[in-house]
């Protein structure tokens, strides 16, 4: 990883001159503070595949070291293969990895998911306003044995769960992968009690083939089921 | 289907409370009675009897059709009957010993049934009957589960009989506490055997299990029941105490309630599960243990099937994380240890347990710890030995260098599949951790090699594991994989698989689908693979 300082421009000051030439000072510091405020860190990088050419619209993620998994921006690289991340703030650490929001939400960032990535992911510091990091690149390589991806699943994946009383009775979750053969019971990713949608979070391990996750929530006295779409990789 | 009707906790409380009051009462004209003056007071008595009044096992049992007509008296008689009752504060409390099937997911240590209806008729000398029946609120069991009765797809709540299979209670102080798993109480405000009233002189429980629509998978396909007989016992105070507060199978039961749930949550108490890859499949990798050569690239020099578990607490969070593995191919003569790998965020500590059951065909109850390298004290990530030198933990019956990796058939035994040694683990956080803190499944299962000291991983895992046309060493591979025979390519075994490693997953991305039966191993599906 390549990071860059960029020198900090002058600081305007004033002091006692005639009025003109501090009113072309005061322009000329208002300027300078105005570029000043423009300035802000960034992230940027390139992806490639093996043969070092660059993937356009791949998805990188911008993640709080703390929580993989979940990204705070996701940029696509554009036909040079480039990706930058602009505005962000002095003091905060980064994580940076390719597809790397894996909630079901998002799953329309899951290009290239047969890939894998070589750096994982990159951790950056954020030292200085005026910090900006250039990443090691990303380099993209066919994996023929990924079968399985990732989804991470909230309240907001089953929306029903909005308008029920879930602490005023008994209602469960089952999440599952519906079953292709006859007789065959559905795979169960999930099955337990809802007693706030603050508390569902969900990690769900699905085959690629898998083009949706089912799920139910029942009660004594209600049943519903629903399906969440995963296609479109 | 009608929903059940007799749970009713608060109804029951309060029926509990008036019933208490009454005790003393009963149990001071009882003593008398029985013990008919021989101790002078009745505090005496009463601990006299109770420290007679040992358990009884009884010979009916619930049959595996579902149904158990149990009549008591072929084991106890009226005044036997009256001490375990008082013993028990006027309850009378039937044990279970739960003797399920696996279905679902069920398994040795923690399986069900679901009770669809109670009735204790009680006849009298006087001619009179007392009948406790499930639809009055008659009795009840610890745990409850909404289920659906087959055909139906509506649940309902209903009580359910949780356990385990085996006897190797280390707190067990009899032959009781050793088997039973769970109780049903009935609560019974009314004195048995009298020499100056009216005694009991039968006493005939019916229990009817549900039949619950395991058409539907789990919750239904883990509370159903199959294979039976479940033994039944009646019990004094001290084996209902033992057997409650142990609750055999309890943690694993999906969706299971308390009826009589502790006023404070415990935050490390386990209520949910999440599965990986699902409850019933499990992840399947395979090696090629000549890294970094390519060898003769067939991918079975070791094959594991894998599957974790996080147990999840009230606020959705992880407490615990639970593994099983088994071996299904070992096609090398190098040995190695198959490790898991599971990264975890921040500086979590929790305690640790694996061990390895090795021989299914003549000691399948065996067990030993995984590893020795193992520490149960775990700080940091989970970095876990499963299965220990490989060659020695399954070697080939038959004595030849592979096992499971070359042509299999009916007979002779010698040329059968092989159940390979099974894992278990489980790593007890000291503090719940959010799911989000947790890498991703498939996790990081790695071999080491002990015959040449490397490490190989997945690719996924780590992109350096490839050689330098990008083949891997460590694949993660379908549940159905049928790996290639002894020193056949892959390649060959799946014709399919050069052109989608060629179009880079653009073509033939269903390869592994389709495979010449002479090239592959023809590893039976997990149903006799995963013991």
């Amino acid at each position: 990883m390549k990071i860059s300082l960029q020198k900090k421009a002058p600081q305007g000051t004033v002091s006692s001159r005639p009025v003109k030439q501090l009113l072309h000072r005061g322009a000329a510091l208002a300027l300078v503070l105005g570029s000043n405020a423009a300035i802000s860190a960034s992230i940027e990088g390139l992806v490639v595949d093996s043969s070092g050419q660059p993937l356009s619209k791949v998805a990188v993620c911008l993640a709080d070291p703390d929580e993989a998994g979940r990204c705070l921006k996701i940029r696509s690289t554009g036909k040079s293969g480039k990706y930058s991340f602009t505005g962000l703030k002095a003091g905060n650490q980064y994580t940076v990895l390719v597809n790397g929001d894996r909630t079901a939400a998002s799953r329309k960032f899951q290009s290239y998911s047969t890939y894998v990535w070589k750096p994982l992911q990159q951790r950056v510091d954020i030292s200085a306003r005026n910090t900006r990091a250039t990443l090691d690149d990303f380099t993209g390589k066919f994996n023929f044995s990924n079968f399985q991806r990732v989804v991470n699943l909230t309240a907001a994946d089953f929306p029903e769960l909005a308008s029920i009383d879930l602490e005023g009775s008994y209602v469960a979750l089952k999440v599952f992968i519906p079953s292709k053969v006859e007789d065959e019971p559905p795979q169960t990713i999930y099955l337990g009690q809802v007693t706030s949608t603050a508390n569902v979070q969900i990690a769900a391990s699905v085959p690629l083939a898998e083009q949706v996750i089912e799920y139910e929530i029942f009660s004594a006295t209600l049943s519903i089921n629903g399906s969440i779409a995963l296609a479109g990789s | 289907m009608a929903p059940l009707l007799w749970p009713a906790v608060d109804s029951r409380a309060d029926h509990e409370i008036n019933f208490k009051r009454s005790l003393g009462r009963i149990q001071m004209k009882n003593c008398q009675l029985i013990v008919a003056g021989a101790l002078a007071t009745c505090l005496s008595c009463h601990l006299a009897v109770a420290q007679t009044t040992s358990s009884v096992r009884l010979t009916d049992v619930i049959k595996s059709q579902g149904t158990g007509n149990v009549d008591l008296f072929k084991d106890v008689n009226a005044s036997t009957l009256e001490q375990l009752r008082v013993d028990n504060d006027g309850v009378v409390v039937i044990g279970v010993d739960i003797n399920e099937a696996a279905s679902g997911t069920e398994k040795a240590s923690t399986q069900a049934v679901a009770v669809k209806s109670m009735r204790l008729v009680i006849g009298f000398d006087d001619s009179t009957e007392l009948i406790f029946d499930s639809g009055e609120q008659c009795c009840f069991s610890e745990t409850q589960a909404l289920l659906a009765e087959a055909p139906d797809t509506s649940r309902a709540l209903y009580y359910t009989l949780l356990g385990e299979t085996g006897s190797s209670r280390i707190t067990s102080n009899n032959a009781i506490q050793d088997v039973f798993d769970s109780t049903i109480k009935f609560e019974i405000p009314t004195v048995l055997h009298s020499l100056d009233g009216p005694s009991a002189v039968s006493a005939k429980l019916q229990i009817v299990l549900l039949q619950t629509n395991d058409d539907l998978g789990d919750p239904e396909a883990f509370y159903d029941f199959s294979a039976g007989f479940e033994d039944l016992a009646l019990l004094n105070a001290t084996d209902t105490a033992f057997i409650d507060d142990y609750s055999a199978g309890r943690e694993e039961a999906p969706t299971v309630i308390l009826t009589n749930p502790p006023a404070e949550v415990d935050l490390m108490a386990i209520i949910n599960w999440n599965y990986f890859p699902s409850s019933t499949s499990f992840y399947v990798v395979g090696y090629e243990d000549l890294y970094p050569a390519r060898g003769d690239y067939d991918f079975n020099d070791l094959t594991v099937a894998y599957r974790l578990q996080y147990g999840l607490n009230v606020d959705g969070d992880v407490v615990a994380i639970q593994g099983l593995a088994y071996m299904i191919t070992r096609g090398s003569s190098y040995s190695h240890d198959w490790n898991l790998g599971v990264a975890i965020q921040g500086n979590v500590s929790g305690i640790l347990s694996c061990d390895t059951y090795p021989d299914y065909r003549n000691n399948p109850l065996q067990s030993q710890p995984c590893s020795a390298s193992n520490l149960s004290d775990v700080s940091g990530d989970l970095d876990l030995t499963v299965f220990e030198d490989t060659r020695n933990l399954f070697p080939d019956p038959a004595g030849s260098v592979f096992v499971n990796s070359q042509k299999l058939y009916s007979a002779p035994w010698y040329l059968k599949f092989f159940q390979g040694p099974r894992s278990e683990f489980r790593l007890d956080l000291a503090a719940p951790v959010s799911t989000t803190a947790i890498a991703a499944a498939p996790f990081d299962p790695y071999l080491y090699v002990l015959d040449t000291n490397r490490v190989i991983k997945l690719l996924e895992v780590d992109p350096s594991y490839q050689d330098s046309n990008g083949y891997p060493f460590g694949m993660l591979l379908t549940s159905t994989w049928k790996p290639p025979l002894e020193f056949t390519d892959t390649g060959i075994a799946y014709p399919l698989f050069e052109d989608f490693v060629i179009s880079e997953g653009a073509s033939s991305s269903a390869w592994y689908e389709s495979y010449l039966t002479e090239f592959i191993v023809d590893i039976p599906d997990s149903s006799v693979w995963a013991w």
